[in-house]
């Protein structure tokens, strides 16, 4: 995966101190209760939490009853290794095909809400804190996640690796518009 | 899309042996029995496809794009909405092959279809010695000729009124149409479409009732409105019944778009940016206010009203005072429960039956007739929609806004016991309170006038918010009902099961009451229902949702099965509730829930009371 800032100041590509893990399975939620917090079976598929992982804030994306992502600011596999340690029934792997764009969520939020479009059941607005939306622009699909990173709220679009330029295209199409 | 070539109906006539129309017409057509038309209509506009006579199915495709490329897929539709059908409601569209919406389902009076089959074929009628029979598919290839499409030997359609189903071997099993005269399907095209629609020439089997007969269409504009509903019949007696919003609804949808159709209402799933696991806790920790206006409410008044009730409800209601109320079951002659509910006792002639079904005031009218009972059912369910308020902060929040009526003696809501009523004034609506709910939470239940309903609902969110208030859908719902061991119509009982199989033996008055419906029964039921309900808990994180078999640990013999299942936050378990042999359903023994095909993955599970969450009830009665 590639890392790079382009020349829209509001639009990082791929940050190098945000990594994306995957774990899930019939375990998953006593992996996430054990690695994270209690506190995360208070959580619904598509919203999110703040906790701590190896003595440093990450965060903590419900998506299914056992399914769960982690945005770490470390790379490393030492979450392989401690999910590993738990010896529970889930798998984990880092999400090789995953981009993420990271915006401010000032202007983020309001572009979302006018580029992409989501199912009935889902909402972008209003888009609080700590949830994730799935979502499409221009038919590629995203998803996007309002979420506390490294203290700040950040609007994070997940998409393909390779529908990455894209979408970073229709963001900044949409600040030319304005 | 080119212009189509559209087939011109024989003017608005007017026919009179189908339903008046729904809104303004466009275009109406007339299908002639064994005989197929294609008919265009723009994005936007209805299609309504009419049984004319009754059990008469009607096949039908669509096709949109320059050349009507891209056409409508069954496959693609089930796999998308995970249905084997689209349904008025959430999962209501049906796909291309683009995974694009051609139409959506906006209302529906049969809900008895099929996605599965082909258009009837001249193979069919061929292989069982009808050769020159004619076939939807020729038909269909007969009037789509002018369009340029090839013909084809079947047509992959939605086959309308159709009845099929498929069985646990897997095989498809069709029979006779459910349709009854003037049944319809009312479809909103997503697209400029052109449509075929066939009244099925199958007259060698049950499935047009051995006589084909015709099929009406009707195109309204697109300006029309029509609301989204399933037509349900529950009784002969009855009228067609359409999916309504409660008095809530319109407050509810503005903060989901995630609802269902549940007993004839539409129902939140879950809230946007909420989910089920917070509404959960919300519930379990401070308090949370749900729609519960699917409830069925009867009054039963009269001299005769105690004396049916004493004879149709399990419970002994002769001691109940008025302003309390009791939970029980409408029982059938074989001891089996019709339905479960609460007797309200309003005075000294006037009770109220709150329950599920619209049914229950038919057997209750039909029982006073029978026993020559002086009592009158009438329904209440328009008058009275009800909002439950529950979790253990929900007297906190509801006491300083209510207003007790005088009559009542009670001046603070907090005397207000269990199982007891008032009725009063939330700021200035009118309310029946009652202590009760299905939670397993302390909380109350609010029933309203449904003018008042809105003003109810927003004065409890906004006066809520002190307290973090959620709204509550049904997943919640489920998961904390499952918890507190709380029954559901058609998991737990059925008219089969009787209230000492379904775990509530204790509502029945066998001594403290005479004589009641079932009572010969149910007094050898008692010593030995064929099964009885337990709580579940199991020793995996995996989830019986419901039709598990459960096994003796090690034997490959059944003792019972799952009626209903859930993980529970609270516990941080998965648990269950299920029938079990009574032989094996002692506290604390242990058994196996068998996953797949029972033996491929067995997970132990423990035999506990079917409340796992406070088995006491002390949280309701707090």
């Amino acid at each position: 995966m590639q890392t790079s800032e382009k020349p829209s100041n509001s639009i990082i590509e791929n940050p190098p101190d945000c990594h994306l893990w995957d774990f899930a399975g019939v375990d998953g939620l006593q992996v996430a209760i054990a690695l994270f917090s209690p506190d995360i079976t208070y959580i619904a598929p598509f919203q999110s939490l703040t906790a701590e992982f190896n003595q440093q804030p990450c965060a903590v994306l419900r998506l299914c009853e056992g399914n769960f992502r982690v945005a770490l600011p470390a790379g490393g596999n030492a979450i392989e290794r401690a999910i590993a340690d738990l010896g529970l029934k889930v798998w984990v792997k880092p999400c090789d095909r995953i981009a993420t764009l990271f915006l401010f969520t000032d202007k983020g939020l309001e572009r979302l809400s006018q580029l992409a479009t989501t199912k009935s059941i889902y909402t972008l607005s209003p888009f609080p804190l700590n949830r994730a939306v799935p979502a499409r622009i221009n038919g590629i699909a995203i998803l996007a996640w309002h979420i506390l990173w490294q203290g700040q709220p950040k609007l994070v679009i997940q998409t393909a690796v390779q529908d990455c330029d894209t979408v970073h295209a229709a963001f900044l199409q949409s600040v030319t518009a304005q | 899309m080119q212009n189509l070539q559209v087939i011109p109906p024989d003017g608005l006539e007017t026919y009179d042996d189908v339903p008046a129309p729904l809104g303004k017409v466009v275009a109406e057509y007339r299908i002639d029995a064994a005989t197929a038309i294609a008919y265009s209509v723009k994005a936007g506009q209805y299609i309504q496809i009419m049984d004319v006579e009754g059990t008469q199915c009607s096949d039908f495709l669509a096709f949109a794009g320059e050349g009507y490329q891209e056409e409508l897929d069954s496959t693609v539709t089930r796999t998308l909405l995970g249905m084997a059908m689209p349904q008025a409601g959430l999962h209501n569209k049906y796909f291309s092959q683009a995974m694009r919406p051609l139409v959506e389902v906006i209302q529906d009076t049969c809900d008895r279809h099929d996605s599965f089959m082909l258009a009837c074929t001249n193979t069919y009628y061929e292989d069982a010695g009808y050769v020159g029979h004619p076939s939807c598919s020729d038909n269909f290839n007969q009037v789509l000729a002018p369009y340029g499409m090839p013909p084809r030997p079947g047509w992959a359609a939605i086959n309308f009124f159709f009845n099929t189903t498929v069985d646990d071997s897997g095989a498809i099993i069709s029979a006779e149409s459910w349709s009854r005269p003037g049944d319809y399907v009312l479809l909103k095209a997503q697209q400029d479409l052109l449509c075929a629609s066939s009244a099925c020439p199958d007259d060698i089997d049950p499935a047009n009732g051995w006589h084909p007969t015709p099929i009406h269409v009707r195109i309204y504009e697109a300006s029309e409105n029509f609301p989204k509903a399933i037509g349900r019949r529950v009784a002969e007696a009855l009228p067609l019944r359409f999916t309504q919003d409660s008095a809530f609804t319109p407050c509810i949808r503005t903060l989901t778009q995630h609802l269902v159709e549940y007993n004839s209402f539409w129902v939140p799933v879950s809230y946007s940016h909420q989910g089920d696991q917070a509404e959960y806790w919300a519930l379990r920790q401070r308090v949370s206010l749900m729609d519960l206006s699917a409830l069925r409410k009867f009054e039963v008044m009269g001299t005769g009203a105690r004396d049916l009730l004493q004879w149709a409800f399990s419970r002994n209601v002769e001691k109940l005072e008025i302003g309390q109320s009791a939970y029980g079951c409408l029982l059938n002659p074989h001891g089996g429960i019709i339905d479960d509910g609460i007797v309200f006792r309003l005075g000294e002639l006037a009770y109220r039956y709150v329950g599920n079904c619209d049914t229950d005031g038919l057997w209750l009218q039909k029982l006073a007739t029978e026993k020559g009972f002086a009592a009158r059912i009438e329904p209440s369910s328009h008058q009275l929609h009800n909002l439950a308020l529950q979790g253990p902060y929900s007297r906190y929040l509801l006491r300083p806004l209510v207003e007790i009526d005088a009559e009542w003696g009670l001046n603070d809501l907090s005397d207000l016991a269990y199982f007891r009523f008032v009725t009063g004034r939330v700021g200035t609506i009118p309310v029946v309170i009652s202590r009760t709910g299905y939670t397993g939470e302390l909380g109350y239940e609010l029933f309203v006038h449904p003018d008042h309903g809105a003003a109810l609902w927003t004065m409890l969110m906004q006066e809520g918010a002190a307290y973090d208030l959620m709204p509550l859908g049904m997943q919640a719902l489920d998961r904390a009902r499952i918890e507190a061991g709380l029954l559901a119509a058609g998991r737990e009982f059925h008219d089969l099961i009787s209230p000492y199989q379904a775990g509530i033996g204790w509502s029945v008055g066998i001594k403290t009451k005479g004589d009641f419906i079932g009572r010969a029964a149910l007094e050898k039921l008692r010593e030995r229902p064929p099964f009885v309900a337990v709580g579940l808990t199991l020793e995996s994180n995996d989830i019986a949702c419901g039709g598990q078999c459960i096994y003796p640990v090690g034997d490959r013999w059944r003792v019972g099965h799952v009626t209903s299942g859930t993980f529970s936050p609270i516990l941080n378990r998965s648990i269950a509730m299920a029938q079990i042999a009574p032989e094996y359903a002692q506290p604390g023994m242990e058994l196996e829930v068998g996953f797949m095909d029972g033996f491929k993955r067995r997970v132990r599970c423990q035999v506990g009371t079917l409340a796992l969450y406070d088995s006491t009830k002390s949280r309701v009665r707090a």
